[in-house]
């Protein structure tokens, strides 16, 4: 770089970070107009961007120059992240510049090199298309239980709107998941089991005005970076501000706490149940808000493991979805045997720290915000987790109220808004709609044209995710389509799924990945589809505080990569080739809007597709938009515009916007705290609460989506872990992210010298059992469970700090694949498996 | 320095305020790291590396400096790497 241009890149990143830094974080929206633009001076073109990786969201400020991306900015005007990025925005460019990236199709034609990074040879896009377009509607005309999509809490919006369109209404399929499956279904379980409705009530600015905070099997400073930076920043400014870190290691998220309470694996229950006692044995509960608001219930228990594959079909696995009304006072009787010392007994946690934890719940003089991640939701009782947390906030009056509150962290960019909001689950339609309620069905139909009754054939949910992957090692999917993950690397109980012994589903089956890079799934890939990544092409995100956000086409992608949903339409447009709907062509009735199959091109540039699609889907929550889907919503009662969305074009302009978004006088203006009164402009839910809700209630919220508007209480017993530690597999072994590498490390791990911050995935244990079993850090150890092994290098100085008896391992290293160890065991309610208590043994490995 | 490659790159670095100074001052000595400010318990740094993965690797360091709490990116130019 030329000194003149190095001087003013300098002065430039000095002004940017000096401003972000200046005052107080929401300060940093004095940069509009001039930080980030004057960033560019006029050299590179400047488009809004929200970045690739973790739920947070943040918005970035994408430079690009002679077609290249050349420099991100934290984008000032983005509401969630306010300017500020994590460290792995150094990889936003890395990224998509990997030396291996993929850009031509290709193809394997022997499929005893699966497993292996050779058989794939080069093939013109024609070629794989027919071939991937033949082999699905083959397996479609023969056996449509025989096929599958497993996409992602990463695809952008419309590109998971217009895949669960094709699989649902074109394929007539439910066999479409996404691997949000793996992080947030818990999370979802528990909403709509709550509240009935799958949504946080608050926001990432209730960080800035609590007082406490609760942090619940979360290691935020690792993986929500920017959220955590904004929890730091509140303590910081206010000394009086409390963090208790609930959890069965020592984090980095640990550091400041007040408090860390280090329970014993699966004990959280008993530890909220007993804090949900003590509320009511001290008389500690708010009564107006839980005569107001609150429904009490119980369900089935005693429902054991989901481990075989018979699990679903039992009587038990049946059954567990079931809850009947109780009253408070059954309610109270059922919590009673939770004393504090019987949650000590069960969590080794001393009882005066539960009960000083309760008293923070009942102290209401202060505000309490409880946040919590994976330890919840990969949990065998995730879903009931999810439940107890509800319990403690309900029965406190500390829900949807700014800094009092419960919230759910999301893993993935836009988990929430294409795999939870656009629905690519499969039991679900758009916006929250299920394919097992008529009214559902029959609103989905008005909205894609569909001739009356033509969903019923998808009424019946089809394979979640673990199921899909136990269907494909055992010969029962023939046809399976993946984009935006790495199966390969993130399942659970790979030493099945990978076909260890068996090859024999896996070489079977045909397998097509869309991918940017060269994954360990693409080396078990038929076809290989090179997709254009992140700012190669317009999407948009959904993150963990319904907020949605746009991303602009910045640059092309490299030599014949393209965009999935150009991939989809034309695989779509092959498969249903001669197929009608309404007496219409199939594909040209569900797509041809944006897309023209005889020319195989979009109708427009990215923005018009996107924006087509958009309005589309938009219609799911504006009914006005669609006379007949109008009527149904108003028969039915579905509240549709309870969760209002925005014409595309306001996410633009206002660099992201959280629904329900509501146009007032011309304005549309986001929603920050859900089912709370007050004025829209300030961010409350005003019109939402005067369409449906009522004014004057307790704590001056109405939950109008509830069932008779009062979310449900449910007691949930604490249950074992589905194994505990034994002679032969003495310890817990938890998984989970670090901070540089994201997720299974396809796009982090590109840069060989980011590989120098975080080289391999380290065994992190205690020196105490590491003296015990005679290792230090650097040896090899082999570590086993009932599902696999694998082998790894121990430290004592990692990131996590385990207790005697755990050990922790982050799962992105595809060279150490932790996840060939790790049970496969999921939550009976919401199928999300438990990738934090498999039972290990740990041998050195001499030599 | 002329023509040399160059990944710049800006950083909020958040300290416990009793150690704010002293954390601005171990920065300081970092190589490829200059501190422009301190503002309470935010430190205004930049980072001159060779490339995006030289400059992830000095900003992943500040975290096991005593007293940091936090690592905030603000804005990186890698113009030279990927125009190359």
């Amino acid at each position: 770089m030329e000194l003149t241009r190095r001087s003013f890149v300098k002065s430039t990143a000095v002004a940017l970070a000096s401003a972000a830094a200046a005052g107080t974080l929401a300060g940093c929206s004095s940069l509009a107009g001039t930080g980030a633009d004057a960033a560019a001076s006029g050299e590179g073109v400047k488009t809004v961007g929200v970045c690739r990786f973790c739920g947070c969201g943040c918005g970035v400020i994408v430079e690009a120059k002679d077609g290249k991306v050349v420099s991100v900015t934290g984008d000032p005007e983005n509401g969630s992240s306010r300017g500020l990025n994590c460290v792995k925005g150094y990889y936003l460019a890395g990224a998509l510049y990997g030396e291996d990236r993929l850009t031509v199709p290709l193809i394997r034609d022997d499929k005893a090199t699966k497993g292996t990074p050779d058989g794939l040879r080069e093939a013109t896009w024609d070629e794989a298309l027919d071939l991937v377009a033949g082999k699905l509607r083959d397996t479609w005309k023969a056996d449509k239980s025989r096929l599958a999509f497993w996409g992602s809490g990463q695809q952008p919006i419309v590109e998971g709107y217009c895949t669960a369109k094709f699989w649902k209404a074109g394929l007539l399929s439910n066999n479409i998941d996404p691997n949000a499956r793996l992080c947030m279904a818990s999370a979802v379980v528990g909403f709509m089991n709550v509240f009935q409705t799958d949504e946080p009530a608050g926001c990432y600015a209730d960080i800035d005005e609590t007082d406490v905070f609760v942090t619940w099997g979360a290691n935020m400073a690792e993986a929500h970076p920017m959220l955590y930076s904004r929890l730091t920043a509140r303590k910081l400014a206010d000394s009086a501000v409390r963090h208790y870190d609930v959890t069965t290691m020592t984090t980095r998220t640990s550091a400041s706490a007040d408090k860390v309470i280090t329970f014993r694996p699966g004990s959280d229950i008993a530890i909220a149940n007993a804090i949900a006692n003590y509320l009511i044995v001290h008389d500690k509960y708010d009564h107006d808000f839980v005569a107001d608001h609150v429904q009490f219930k119980q369900g089935t228990e005693n429902i054991g493991n989901a481990t075989d594959d018979g699990y679903d079909k039992s009587d038990i696995g049946q059954a567990v979805d079931n809850v009947e009304p109780i009253t408070f006072e059954a309610f109270a009787a059922r919590l009673a045997p939770y004393t504090l010392e019987y949650a000590s007994e069960l969590s080794g946690v001393p009882v005066e720290d539960i009960q000083e934890l309760a008293e923070v719940f009942a102290d209401k003089s202060r505000r309490v915000l409880s946040l919590w991640t994976m330890g919840v939701n990969q949990h065998n009782r995730g879903t009931w987790m999810n439940h107890c947390i509800y319990n403690i906030h309900l029965l406190c009056g500390r829900y949807a109220l700014p800094g009092d509150g419960a919230f759910s962290l999301t893993g993935q960019p836009t988990a929430c808004g294409t795999a939870r909001e656009v629905g690519t689950f499969s039991h679900r339609l758009p916006a929250d709609l299920v394919v097992k309620n008529p009214d559902h069905r029959r609103y989905t139909e008005a909205v894609w044209d569909l001739p009356n009754g033509y969903l019923d054939a998808i009424e019946t949910p089809g394979y979640h995710t673990v199921k899909m992957f136990r269907e494909l090692s055992k010969g029962g999917i023939d046809f399976l389509w993946s984009a935006h993950n790495n199966w390969a690397v993130s399942m659970p109980n790979l030493t099945r799924f990978l076909g260890r012994g068996d090859l024999k589903g896996i070489n079977d089956a045909f397998i097509c990945v869309a991918e940017v890079y060269p994954t360990l799934s693409t080396q078990y890939a038929d076809v290989v589809l090179p997709a254009a990544m992140w700012v190669e092409r317009e999407g948009a995100f959904g993150n963990g505080e319904r907020r949605t956000a746009v991303f602009e086409k910045a640059v092309d992608a490299p030599g014949d990569a393209k965009w999935d949903l150009w991939m989809l339409m034309e695989i779509a447009k092959r498969v249903l080739a001669g197929e009608q709907i309404g007496g219409e062509d199939a594909f040209d009735h569900l797509f041809g809007a944006w897309y023209d199959a005889d020319a195989a091109a979009f109708k427009g540039s990215d923005r018009e597709v996107c924006a087509s699609i958009w309005e589309e889907y938009r219609t799911f929550s504006n009914p006005d938009l669609n006379p007949d889907a109008a009527a149904i919503n108003t028969e039915a009662k579905l509240k549709m515009e309870a969760k209002q969305l925005a014409p595309y074009e306001e996410y633009i302009h206002n660099h992201g916007l959280t629904w329900p978004v509501r146009e007032v006088n011309g304005q549309w203006l986001p929603t920050l705290w859900r089912f709370c009164d007050g004025k829209q402009e300030d961010g409350f839910d005003q019109y939402g609460i005067e369409a449906y809700g009522e004014h004057d209630k307790a704590g001056g919220v109405s939950f109008y989506k509830s069932a008779d508007k009062k979310p449900s209480v449910v007691f949930r017993p604490w249950e074992p872990p589905a194994e505990e530690p034994s002679d032969e597999y003495p310890f817990w072994f938890c998984t989970g992210r670090l901070l540089e590498h994201w997720h299974t490390g396809s796009m982090t791990r590109r840069v060989p010298e980011l590989d120098r911050a975080l080289p391999e995935a380290l065994l992190d244990m205690n020196p105490a059992d590491c003296e015990r079993l005679g290792v230090t850090d650097g040896d090899r150890v082999r570590v086993t469970s009932r599902f696999g092994t694998c082998d790894i290098t121990v430290s004592t100085a990692g990131r996590t700090r385990p207790p005697a008896g755990m050990v922790f391992a982050p799962f992105f290293a595809e060279e150490t694949l932790v996840n060939l160890v790790v049970q496969d065991t999921y939550c009976p309610l919401s199928k999300e498996p438990d990738f934090k208590k498999t039972c290990v043994s740990i041998e050195k490995i001499e030599g | 320095m002329e023509n040399e490659k160059v990944v710049i790159s800006s950083l909020v670095v958040e300290a416990r305020l009793a150690e704010v100074e002293a954390v601005a001052a171990t920065l300081a000595q970092m190589e490829g790291v200059e501190v422009h400010e301190v503002n309470g318990y935010k430190i205004v740094v930049t980072i001159e590396a060779s490339s995006t993965g030289a400059s992830h690797e000095i900003s992943s360091r500040f975290i096991q400096i005593p007293g940091v709490l936090n690592v905030n990116l603000v804005y990186v130019n890698f113009e030279d790497e990927t125009l190359g």
